[in-house]
């Protein structure tokens, strides 16, 4: 068949056919893939665009690690010299649970003229701390060793978790008045720390034979 | 592929090549002529001088193959196509559709072809190829006449020229037998006519109508030649009228030109004014000269001395050029075509026409199948220009997406390395930063484990002897300040009491810490005694830091029934809050 030999009619529906088999072909074979691949890029570029709009650049920070370091240095120097302070104060305590300082406040007791009617352990409560924590929820609680304030007592200050907590002795006396404040006073003669935290003294209602002296009872607790 | 590969590919679809063949109805010439650029290049020439046209075109065509012709298109020029001038009211800027057009052209040539197919009697060929003179042929027709006023008929009728000629011996059967086959190749039968035509220029007189030279011949000729062609797998491109063509080789011309173009067979002046043809004359040569037919149709052309040129076969040429230099005693300007490699300019020009070179388009051709339509209604071209298009949009879409594709590329480029800068850089001040809390929290932490360590030293090392002091210090005031009217009940620090009325200080004063509180209760023989207890005690504590709060006094029955005063009061040691946290910290 020849070209010459095809009418009108034939001849734009040849054409149609041709334009959609060439544009169809163009179009999946290459427009398309080609199409994609630029509105990948644009997107690709939209997001990075995007990312470095929102990004929040931080500012350069205005302390150098250099002066942290010295500054750390010369905490730990700081530190090392309160520690040989403080070993030589620790030294003056006794060990935990030191019969022999119990013996001693036994024996200046009996020197003292005291006589000691209740010698026993204070087991006071421990101590905790709370954290602050979401708003209508439990508060947290956790042990540790903390530092009570000033105000909380001395007994609450040297309390299990307390960052001085110290065995807590109490001791229920009786004697004169003098004997009293001589086992006071001895108490700075014995090798190890020995402090009243709590001292209660209480008049017997029973009076004394004349010519002796006034027999007081007495409760304290010590700081061993 | 590079541009010269493609131009090579797309010059391979046009053909290069063609074989121009002259029939002058005595003779074959012909020639193949190759396109080089804007010129033509004559590549091979053959002739024959066989009668028979289906003889001489094979012999021509071996030849040419022979000497290395491998194109496939055939243009013959024969005396059998006409070439004629016709007015139409039809200006070649608007043309009319090629179907309206060929009417219009075959209504006009139709008279003018019958005309001229009845030149070609047995009479003039025997003339025209020498077998009969003037006067035997006038013997003849005389005969003729004679016969048919005796009433002497042959067994078909009337009896022809060719049976008188043979009857008075002139010719042999074999002769007329021959010249049957000549005859047969240049008289078509009445059928379709078939036509070609040029535009020419503007009548002068006529507004509106418009000179068209036409060619024209029958179908059945123009089949005869095809189907010789196809015999040989060539394609007859077209035929053309034998003279008259030659017009097309001049592509500058003076005002006014005659074109006197001659082969043995037939003789046309062509009148050429500013570069359009404006009147054509054909003469048959018959027994004449090609001299006498020069003469013959320069006189009929009456043209007033216009310029001469004349184009005649290449052998004919010069001894032509002279004589006619001669008989027209160099009137007019007389020139004559440059020697065209052999062949005759008819030929030459015919194989411009076929490769569309500059001046061509004066003449025309009869193609198989009618005129080419307007280049825009060649379905050929349409389909190119569909395509072209096509490409040509896909070309700019491609451009357009490359361009785009490269500067989104470009763009990207350059926002991922600032973005690489800016992520580096980030990465960096994140990392220092990281590093600084690092040491700073190792720093609180130290700082922090020396707070502790401080507030333990200071605690062991200064809280808890001064604690031991006090109580010494609180039972030596005690023991100082205890005269014989004052009798010490208690001494206790369960904490600060509630008396009969409210504190007359707050329990917490701001700016302070009540860290030690002693409750002392005593009682005083006297009022005065009391007052100086306390007045005393209130002294005593002040080295201590101490103050001594809710002071009451009041009448009370003491030991023994005797009658005194209670005297109670709290010694509380109190420490200002910025001693106490300048010591924390």
């Amino acid at each position: 068949m020849n070209l010459r030999q095809l009418n009108k009619r034939e001849r734009i529906l040849a054409a149609c056919i041709i334009v959609v088999v060439i544009m169809a072909g163009y179009g999946l074979a290459r427009f398309e893939p080609r199409y994609s691949d630029i509105q990948m890029l644009e997107q690709q570029k939209q997001a990075t665009l995007n990312r470095l709009g929102k990004m929040e650049i931080p500012s350069e920070p205005t302390e150098e690690v250099e002066d942290i370091n010295e500054k750390l240095d010369d905490q730990e120097n700081a530190q090392q010299a309160i520690r040989e302070s403080a070993e030589q104060i620790e030294a003056q305590l006794a060990p935990v649970d030191s019969q022999e300082l119990k013996v001693r406040i036994s024996e200046l007791a009996r020197d003292s003229g005291v006589r000691i009617r209740v010698n026993e352990s204070l087991n006071p409560q421990p101590l905790k701390v709370s954290k602050s924590s979401r708003r209508g929820s439990e508060p947290e609680v956790s042990y540790g060793e903390i530092i009570p304030p000033v105000t909380a007592g001395w007994i609450t200050r040297m309390s299990p978790g307390s960052m001085f907590q110290r065995p807590l002795q109490r001791l229920e006396l009786d004697g004169s008045y003098l004997a009293l404040r001589r086992f006071i006073h001895g108490l700075d003669e014995l090798p190890y720390l020995v402090t009243v935290v709590r001292l209660n003294i209480d008049k017997l209602a029973i009076a004394p034979l004349r010519g002796s002296s006034q027999i007081l009872k007495t409760e304290m607790v010590l700081a061993l | 592929m590079n541009l010269k590969q493609l131009t090579d590919k797309l010059k391979s679809f046009r053909a290069t090549s063609v074989m121009v063949c002259e029939w002058t109805g005595v003779s074959m010439q012909a020639a193949a002529i190759n396109r080089a650029g804007k010129k033509l290049q004559v590549l091979a020439t053959a002739s024959s001088d066989n009668i028979d046209p289906t003889v001489a075109f094979s012999q021509i065509l071996s030849s040419l193959k022979t000497q290395g012709w491998k194109g496939n298109s055939v243009l013959v020029l024969t005396p059998s196509v006409m070439s004629a001038m016709v007015e139409l009211p039809v200006s070649p800027k608007k043309p009319k559709p090629v179907e309206q057009m060929h009417e219009l052209v075959r209504w006009e040539v139709e008279p003018l072809l019958m005309q001229h197919q009845q030149q070609w009697t047995l009479g003039q060929l025997m003339e025209s190829h020498g077998m009969l003179s003037a006067s035997q042929v006038l013997e003849i027709n005389q005969t003729q006449k004679r016969y048919k006023q005796e009433g002497i008929k042959s067994e078909h009728g009337t009896k022809r020229f060719g049976e008188v000629a043979l009857e008075l011996g002139y010719v042999t059967r074999d002769q007329a037998q021959s010249l049957f086959v000549v005859q047969d190749w240049l008289r078509g039968e009445d059928d379709e006519i078939m036509c070609g035509w040029s535009a020419q220029g503007e009548v002068d007189d006529a507004p509106g109508v418009w000179n068209w030279l036409t060619t024209a011949t029958y179908q059945s000729l123009l089949d005869k030649w095809q189907e010789l062609c196809q015999d040989y797998n060539l394609t007859l491109a077209g035929l053309m009228p034998l003279t008259g063509n030659s017009v097309a080789l001049i592509e500058q011309a003076e005002k006014h030109v005659v074109v006197l173009e001659t082969t043995e067979f037939m003789t046309t002046s062509t009148h050429l004014r500013r570069q359009q043809i404006t009147s054509v004359q054909h003469y048959a040569n018959r027994s004449a000269s090609m001299l006498d037919s020069c003469l013959e149709v320069f006189h009929a052309e009456n043209a007033q001395h216009p310029g001469l040129v004349l184009a005649a076969p290449p052998d004919n040429l010069p001894d032509l050029k002279r004589s006619l230099s001669s008989a027209l005693a160099n009137e007019p300007a007389l020139v004559m075509f440059d020697q065209k490699e052999g062949v005759s300019p008819g030929l030459f020009a015919a194989g411009r026409l076929f490769f569309g070179l500059r001046g061509s388009r004066k003449i025309s051709m009869v193609r198989p199948g009618g005129p080419l339509p307007a280049p825009m209604q060649r379905p050929e071209v349409q389909v190119g220009a569909l395509v072209g298009g096509l490409l040509f949009l896909i070309v700019v879409t491609e451009i357009v997406m490359s361009v785009q594709y490269s500067s989104i590329s470009k763009e990207k480029a350059e926002i991922d390395q600032r973005a690489e800068i800016l992520d580096t850089a980030v990465a960096r001040i994140d990392k220092q930063r990281a590093e600084i809390e690092k040491r700073k929290a190792e720093l609180a932490q130290q700082k922090e484990n020396q707070r502790r360590m401080e507030a333990r030293l200071k605690f062991f090392g200064n809280e808890l002897p001064d604690r031991a002091l006090l109580v010494q210090a609180i039972l030596g005031i005690l023991q100082n300040n205890t005269t014989e009217q004052i009798v010490v009940n208690r001494i206790d620090e369960m904490g600060r009491r509630v008396g009969i009325e409210p504190p007359r200080t707050p329990l917490n004063k701001p700016g302070v810490i009540e860290t030690d509180n002693f409750n002392i209760d005593a009682w005083a023989l006297t009022e005065s005694a009391a007052q100086e207890f306390v007045q005393n005690m209130k002294l005593a504590v002040t080295a201590w830091d101490m103050e001594v709060r809710d002071i009451q006094v009041v009448e009370k029955t003491g030991p023994m029934n005797l009658a005194g005063y209670s005297v109670s009061m709290s010694l509380v040691r109190v420490t200002k809050v910025s001693q106490v946290e300048g010591s924390a910290s």
